[in-house]
């Protein structure tokens, strides 16, 4: 298989994520572009309100697929430095969920890495979220586009 | 949930049983684990494509055939067609839809 990026930093973490301690000056300075994106849980979904958000992995799965991504995403946008943290466990109302943080030359490729960043932690990751309402209720999300696929193959990786 | 009788499940997900020959150890997750009952299914198992395994594990458990319809069946990390034999001793993981970020 090949070999992640060196400048891909993934993590899955189990406490509060400190999101601007990703963000730091680059040693590259043909960096003009740095995009940080911060999910958080929100209080309400379709009328209902969240009290809390639960996640659960397949934890090794899950690094080593956020690995994947961010090697893709550095090279696909010739970026400098990739970070993808994603928080474990139960994130209350107004916490980070999952951090992404990106390095480029301009702004341009370091928004686009960061949408399509996103896109895939959400369908190509194992983790899962359960809302708990805040009438106790608790309901596991598993979305119609959330089924993963087999492993692209080595061509289409860069 | 009501298990046949020559299937095992283990609650606890941090150890794995002690293995005998042909069997097969089943890691399910998130609300496909919630509506099975149990974080783990060990079923008799020799050698079959992961489409045989998920009919088998659709008949052990018939309350979750809606939801393993939907979801992946992986070995260790990555996620396997359904043609792929899968081999005893595997670590088999199935991954329902998922929904990070």
């Amino acid at each position: 298989m090949k070999p992640f990026h060196s400048n891909a930093r993934v993590a899955c973490v189990r406490g509060p994520i400190d999101a601007v301690s990703y963000v730091h000056n680059p040693v590259d300075i043909s960096v003009g572009a740095r995009v940080l994106f911060v999910g958080t849980t929100r209080g309400s979904t379709g009328g209902v309100v969240t009290h809390a958000l639960e996640y659960e992995a397949h934890e090794a799965a899950a690094v080593h697929h956020l690995n994947g991504l961010a090697s893709r995403a550095l090279n696909r946008w010739s970026l400098s430095e990739c970070v993808i943290v994603h928080r474990l466990g139960r994130v209350p109302v107004g916490e980070a969920s999952v951090v992404v943080c990106v390095s480029a030359g301009h702004r341009a490729e370091a928004f686009a890495a960061v949408e399509w960043l996103m896109e895939r932690v959400k369908d190509s990751v194992p983790i899962w979220k359960c809302e708990e309402s805040s009438d106790g209720q608790r309901r596991w999300i598993h979305p119609e586009g959330g089924r993963m696929t087999p492993a692209i193959s080595q061509e289409e990786w860069s | 949930m009501k298990m046949q009788d020559h299937v095992k499940t283990v609650l606890k997900n941090d150890s794995q049983p002690d293995l005998g020959c042909g069997t097969l150890v089943v890691n399910l997750f998130a609300g496909l684990a919630e509506v099975a009952g149990t974080r783990q299914i060990q079923l008799d198992w020799k050698s079959g494509t992961a489409e045989v395994l998920r009919i088998q594990l659709g008949q052990i458990c018939p309350s979750i055939v809606k939801l393993l319809s939907l979801s992946a069946i992986a070995i260790e990390h990555e996620v396997v067609d359904d043609t792929m034999l899968v081999c005893e001793g595997a670590e088999v993981n199935v991954f329902p839809p998922v929904s990070g970020g």
